[in-house]
């Protein structure tokens, strides 16, 4: 079954990535080894319990070619994002489709051309933090292209990078991609990062994706990550950042759509004062199934972590939150703190929250908590008995749940997107966009 | 205005209000006082439409609308109003978004227009002066973080601008200091009118110096056991509830 399934995808054959520097060849075939060698995860792998492969392993995958749809797919995009205050690039199946007007400050490459040209500016880094789990390992075999991205040292670019990734599946036939970005943000260089992983309708669509960050002595990114997928499309994202001294990071992941949305996020926090923050919103309707599995690794000392996932989960959806934060052995003045906090709407969804702490170290201050709970009866008694209809009482208590991470969000026009998105998905809350201001 | 005859509930199983009957007459304000646990803010609640009670016997006419009958907000947008004893703090949701959104759904049943951004505004800033309430306080969450004095005033600042036909305020003078009590009661009182009924329910005497009631109820054990004039509560502030529950004042 898993060999058919990798078989599919094209692992095991021998992989047609010419010119690429023998490294880089290496690399493949020692992840294409490891998946032919493990198999796909199963319930029994601890790190899966919660998240079934098994809707994913009778599909037929085919890799996603270079197909002549990339202006209408950018033409979609646009139409289901709207305007917004970033400097925007388009990426199609995980491939650039043009580089409109190159932003000062930093420099962006097609990974595909970067790794004939200079592979040796990203040998450091490529594949040197993300996670080789299962999807990490099958787009470090299978990538294509992707982008590298440089911020150069001290440079502060005013407008956030948007990276929109279009899967384009074919209409008959199940397609996969296998987007990659490596991110290196220089010393004392400050940058804004948007991803955002939209689906076009067609058949099922598989986005295995990874996202490499480097930031130097120093370096401040802040890191917004939106999955906002569709019935058809299974998203798994490999995320992982290298933070040196004294830098700051945070990331925030909003997942609102897609049948089956799993982040991988891990920090390092490798320098001492580097300062992290993850945060993020899911909001899973219908059948849809959301997982976070977060780690931040206490290396250094005189570091922060501080982390707040907020879920709402209705219908019969699965929501999975397993964060685990390690403090190493001789590191001193640490802060580490943890939350979930999830909205349960309905009786047949499904939360899984498994927050922790493993601490070797006595020189901290940490804390962790998880609650799953279900809408207040008094605070929607109150609503209720100013005039407000039951359904739209429901609606501003919902929201108001995750806004606290929402209005963090620097740009608005982006927060109003997500708002306005979030409202469509609640029953009747479609014209309560005010709710959001 | 309102009629409520044999009104009788229980909540998980307990029987609460045994029997009440009250006929509140346009623009007539009438206090509750009574012991507690005697089921003042139950009688509230049900008048409300707060889920979690059974109404064994007896029916409640509101402007000849069968109040039992209706969706809590529904009473509210025919003009039932309940300022509660303990508000509810919701935290995320703007003081400015709540009122609008609830001002708009009672302007919906009366057939109004909504009102936009400035008109709102407008009359927002009007009725906040009327109980002081400071315009950072009206831009916050709804009561999150406000002290008990404020969260009081505030449910009077929503009373103002909904303007109900029927106020029933639970305790509204609890948790205020002397001055709140006063600037409180005058935005009560600018409020009177003869198309607006109130039930004011309170524990002490003072408020009702302020809001002088046409008549006074006094329930005990889920039962009207006696009506007056605003002589009676004075007269309870002295002698307290031992007449009827049977037991000493101490
Ligand atoms: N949901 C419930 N389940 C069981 N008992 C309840 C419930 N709600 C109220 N009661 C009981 O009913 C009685 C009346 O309560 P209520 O809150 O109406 O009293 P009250 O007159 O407002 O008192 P106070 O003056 O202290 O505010 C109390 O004994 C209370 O414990
Ligand atoms: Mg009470």
């Amino acid at each position: 079954m898993t060999n058919t399934f990798l078989s599919n995808l094209g692992i095991g054959e021998s992989l047609p990535h010419q010119g690429e520097p023998s490294w880089l060849a290496h690399l493949r075939s020692e992840a294409a080894s490891r998946l032919l060698d493990e198999g796909l995860p199963t319930a029994k792998t601890e790190a899966w319990r919660f998240t079934s492969l098994r809707s994913l392993l009778d599909v037929p995958f085919a890799s996603a070619g270079r197909n002549e749809r990339n202006r209408e797919c950018q033409s979609w995009a646009e139409e289901v994002l709207g305007e917004d205050d970033t400097n925007r690039l388009y990426l199609v199946n995980g491939r650039p489709i043009g580089f409109g007007k190159a932003p000062t400050d930093i420099e962006i490459h097609r990974l595909a051309q970067m790794l004939v040209d200079q592979p040796e500016a990203i040998q450091p880094y490529l594949a040197r933090h993300a996670r080789s789990d299962f999807f990490g390992a099958l787009n470090s075999a299978l990538f294509e292209d992707g982008l590298a991205v440089h911020v150069h040292s001290g440079k502060r670019p005013d407008k956030a990078l948007h990276l929109v990734h279009i899967s384009d599946p074919e209409q008959d036939t199940p397609t996969s991609c296998y987007p990659r970005l490596l991110l290196l943000v220089d010393a004392n260089a400050e940058f804004s990062l948007i991803e955002t992983y939209l689906s076009r309708p067609g058949a099922t669509d598989l986005c295995d994706a990874v996202t490499e960050l480097i930031v130097k002595d120093g370096g401040k990114l802040d890191h917004l990550r939106l999955v906002l997928g569709n019935d058809n499309s299974n998203h798994l994202g490999t995320l992982a950042v290298h933070q040196a001294r004294d830098s700051q990071y945070t990331s925030r992941s909003v997942v609102m759509g897609g049948k089956l949305t799993r982040l991988e996020i891990d920090a390092r926090l490798a320098g001492p004062g580097a300062e992290c923050k993850l945060e993020g919103v899911y909001h899973a309707i219908g059948k849809e199934h959301v997982a976070h599995h977060t780690t931040i690794i206490h290396e250094a000392s005189n570091c922060s972590s501080r982390e707040e996932y907020r879920g709402l989960v209705d219908d019969s959806a699965h929501a999975v939150f397993d964060g685990i934060i390690k403090v190493e052995r001789g590191t001193t003045n640490t802060a580490a703190h943890q939350q979930n906090h999830n909205l349960l709407l309905s009786e047949n969804a499904t939360i899984n929250t498994k927050p922790h702490l493993e601490i070797d170290s006595d020189d901290l201050s940490a804390s962790h908590g998880a609650t799953v709970g279900a809408l207040d009866p008094n605070q929607l008694f109150f609503l209720r008995a100013r005039g407000i209809d039951e359904s739209r009482a429901r609606a501003i208590l919902t929201y108001s749940f995750v806004r606290s991470i929402l209005d963090r969000i620097g740009s608005e026009p982006i927060r109003a997107l997500l708002a306005k998105r979030l409202l469509t998905r609640l029953p009747n809350a479609e014209d309560m966009a005010e709710l959001a201001q | 205005m309102l009629t409520i005859k044999n009104l009788h509930a229980t909540a998980d199983g307990k029987s609460i209000l045994k029997g009440i009957n009250l006929e509140l007459p346009d623009g007539e304000v009438h206090a509750i006082m009574g012991p507690n646990g005697s089921g003042k803010s139950t009688l509230s609640h049900v008048l409300a439409g707060r889920p979690g009670y059974e109404i064994t016997e007896g029916e409640v006419l509101f402007d000849g609308l069968n109040l039992l009958d209706m969706a809590p907000e529904e009473r509210a947008q025919a003009g039932v109003f309940l300022a509660f004893q303990y508000p509810v703090e919701l935290p995320g949701v703007s003081n400015v978004y709540f009122l609008k959104a609830a001002l708009n759904a009672v302007r919906k049943y009366r057939g109004e227009d909504p009102l936009d951004a400035m008109e709102f505004m407008k009359l927002a800033r009007e009725k906040a002066k009327l109980v002081e309430l400071g315009d950072d306080l009206v831009k916050r969450a709804v009561n999150h973080g406000f002290s008990g004095g404020e969260k009081k005033r505030n449910e009077i600042f929503q009373m103002a601008m909904l303007e109900p036909k029927l106020c029933i305020l639970d305790e509204t003078d609890s948790g205020l200091d002397i001055d709140a009590l006063a600037t409180v009661s005058k935005g009560v009182n600018a409020l009177r009118d003869a198309k607006r009924s109130m039930l004011v329910i309170t524990h002490y005497q003072r408020l009702l110096d302020y809001i002088v009631p046409d008549v006074v109820h006094v329930l005990v054990d889920g039962k009207i056991a006696r009506t007056g004039n605003k002589e009676l509560a004075k007269e309870l502030e002295v002698k307290g509830y031992a007449e009827f529950t049977g037991r000493a004042a101490s």
